[in-house]
């Protein structure tokens, strides 16, 4: 299957490029980028052709594209992709505001083409098991989850808001909120959240806690805050804590790590040893392209974890608690 | 030597007995509880006199100081009685000091009235862990704070615990103790959000997610849980210049661990996540036999592992160094 790569803006394209690469049934067909400087030397790196115009690409023999341009540019992207009838696996999150992620959801269902979100938490081994006990009901039935997303301050273009629609909170909620709406098969009531600056010099929120109430009762916490120092071990965490009626799960989908205690770097680092998700996800990706099947996460799934960003903003602002208003696909 | 009576001997009640004698210039003289016979076991230990209430305490007894370790809703009711029957005494009380914060006041402006001197147990300011962290924080270890994330979790209580009418439930009486600790810590709270799920079924539960803005701008979160499996605390504070972690999980200076029969758990490795080594190790033979794999373990490679155990036998039995003869 042959691929074309929409921007190597945000930082997971060159886990997606390498787990392309080593696909057997996948082949990087081309790469185009408005930074040409880095198109170049991404092309070169994976061994393709580099498109200094986007149409070039998808007039192309290529059957899908992989979008990792910044958050704002993902609506145009999509809706180009998708009118020349190309697959789309688009980074999250989906869009900037509703009114994109609606726009591009409806061109890609008119085109007949999939639109898949990049969530790879799904696809953590961790996280894949987690669900099997869920709905083997190992802990009965969840009444709750404490979840955390933290992360160091990515920068560059993410504390952008012209760029990336906002910062700790539209970067680092989504993943948690997919997993939980995933896990649950259940949807967000209504949202609270406090947001704020407090650790860097930049123009959009860089921590914060969100406070939710899922449809079915589920009460539900995230904390999305970009909270962890430059000296921390590792990116950041995704961590669940897991209540149900018969027991609980203290899920940490990074914790199969080694420690390096590393003189040569003078840091600490966390090696992780176990299959990385963003493999799984381009694998569940060429797969569904393949099998021509409903993507395992819907441009809906997208939709719905921008509307709870959306309110949570608009929570923080008021300082009160926001219902939601699901908007029909 | 203050003289002390301790009123309410339950579990907490005989903790406070217990280190109120193995301090010095103290003595328990008496203990209040409605139960006499429960009692005299415990009044024979302390070689302490007994008496059914405060009331008959504080007529027949001098005391220098009242120990209230009552269930919570009680509390209110025997400060003011005690206050009001002998001025000027002092007076522990076990936190929360009161159910409500009308309470609470009313409580303060009598013992300011009749220079009662109370004092409240929030045992978290006495904590190693705690103060520490707090002293930490203060000295600005990690600069300024921006968010902090607290943790309590123990198993559902038992008695009077679970009731929400005599303890507040778990949001004040587990609650109280990290929550003190944020207002010690950070100053006051300007605003707080609560979820919070409780049941009465098969396994008792109940679970809190607070999120607070403290007056100062700090965020912070705190989780709840009644119904785990023992207690299990945890503290992380972010700030500017670094990131404090604590967990209790991880704290235990020494570790007991007892044999267990090899046929349950813990003898071979949990495979819970992904796929088993044992699948991946069969799938590689498969693969070799149908040539396309080279094997990643040699039939000669696993002749030596077996000569290097022998000889770690033979040493085992001599008591002397062996040394491998032949290539390895």
């Amino acid at each position: 299957m042959k691929i074309g790569m929409i921007s190597f803006a945000h930082i997971h394209a060159s886990a997606y490029a390498h787990y392309l690469e080593l696909h057997p049934e996948a082949e990087i067909a081309g790469i185009w980028d408005d930074d040409s400087t880095r198109g170049t030397e991404m092309a070169e790196k994976y061994n393709t052709d580099f498109y200094q115009d986007l149409a070039q690409l998808l007039a192309a023999d290529i059957d899908a594209v992989v979008i990792c341009s910044e958050n704002v540019n993902h609506k145009q992207h999509v809706v180009a992709a998708a009118q020349a009838g190309k697959h789309i696996l688009c980074e999250k999150p989906i869009a900037t505001n509703i009114d994109d992620a609606k726009e591009m959801i409806d061109t890609c269902k008119q085109e007949n083409v999939i639109l898949q979100i990049a969530y790879p938490v799904r696809f953590s081994p961790v996280m894949q098991q987690v669900k099997q006990m869920i709905e083997a009901k190992e802990i009965g039935e969840v009444v709750a989850i404490n979840g955390t997303n933290h992360g160091q301050m990515p920068g560059g273009w993410f504390i952008d808001k012209a760029l990336s629609g906002g910062g700790a909170a539209t970067d680092h909620i989504v993943h948690l909120l997919d997993v939980t709406r995933w896990l649950l098969q259940d949807e967000v009531k209504n949202i609270y959240a406090e947001l704020d600056t407090k650790f860097h010099n930049i123009d959009v929120e860089d921590c914060g806690m969100v406070s939710i109430e899922m449809e079915s009762g589920v009460i539900f916490t995230i904390d999305p805050s970009w909270s962890r120092p430059k000296v921390f071990p590792t990116w950041g965490d995704v961590t669940m804590e897991i209540i149900g009626t018969e027991g609980s799960l203290t899920v940490d989908a990074f914790k199969q790590h080694f420690l390096l205690y590393n003189d040569q770097a003078q840091n600490v680092q966390q090696l992780p040893w176990v299959d990385d998700m963003d493999q799984v996800l381009i694998a569940d990706f060429i797969e569904c392209v393949q099998m021509n099947r409903q993507p395992s996460i819907t441009g809906e799934d997208g939709l719905r974890a921008l509307e709870a960003v959306k309110g949570a903003y608009q929570a923080a602002a008021a300082n009160r608690v926001v219902t939601l208003e699901r908007i029909d696909v | 030597m203050l003289r002390v009576a301790v009123v309410g001997l339950g579990k907490m009640g005989q903790r406070h007995a217990d280190a109120w004698n193995r301090l010095d210039n103290t003595e328990v003289v008496a203990l209040v509880g409605r139960d006499e016979s429960k009692l005299s076991p415990l009044t024979s230990k302390w070689n302490a006199a007994y008496f059914p209430d405060v009331q008959s305490l504080l007529e027949k007894e001098t005391i220098d100081v009242l120990d209230i370790c009552l269930p919570t809703f009680l509390h209110y009711e025997t400060i003011t009685t005690a206050i009001q029957l002998q001025e000027g005494l002092a007076i522990v009380c076990e936190k929360p000091l009161c159910l409500t914060g009308k309470e609470a006041q009313e409580v303060e402006a009598i013992s300011e009235q009749k220079q009662a001197k109370i004092f409240v147990g929030h045992t978290l300011r006495f904590d190693q862990e705690y103060t520490n962290l707090r002293n930490h924080v203060v000295e600005e270890a990690v600069g300024e704070v921006g968010v902090v994330r607290l943790s309590r979790k123990t198993a559902f209580p038992a008695g009077w615990f679970a009731d929400q009418e005599k303890s507040g439930g778990i949001i004040m009486d587990l609650g109280i103790h990290d929550l003190d600790w944020l207002q010690w810590t950070f100053g006051e709270v300007e605003r707080v959000m609560t979820r919070h799920v409780k049941k009465f079924s098969h396994y008792p539960y109940e679970y809190a997610l607070i999120v607070l803005r403290m007056k100062s701008g700090v965020i912070a979160h705190l989780e709840l849980s009644w119904g785990g499996d023992g207690l299990h605390t945890s503290a992380e504070i972010a700030g500017k210049g670094g990131l404090l972690v604590a967990n209790s999980d991880n704290k235990q200076a020494i570790q007991v661990h007892k044999p267990q029969s090899s046929q349950k758990v813990g003898y071979l490795s949990a495979d819970l996540i992904g796929e088993p080594p044992i699948v991946r190790q069969l799938r590689h033979f498969r693969d070799c036999i149908i040539g396309e794999e080279i094997p990643v373990i040699t039939l000669h490679e696993a002749v030596q592992a077996v000569k290097v155990v022998e000889a770690a036998i033979t040493s085992a039995q001599t008591g002397e160094v062996v040394y491998m003869r032949g290539g390895v």
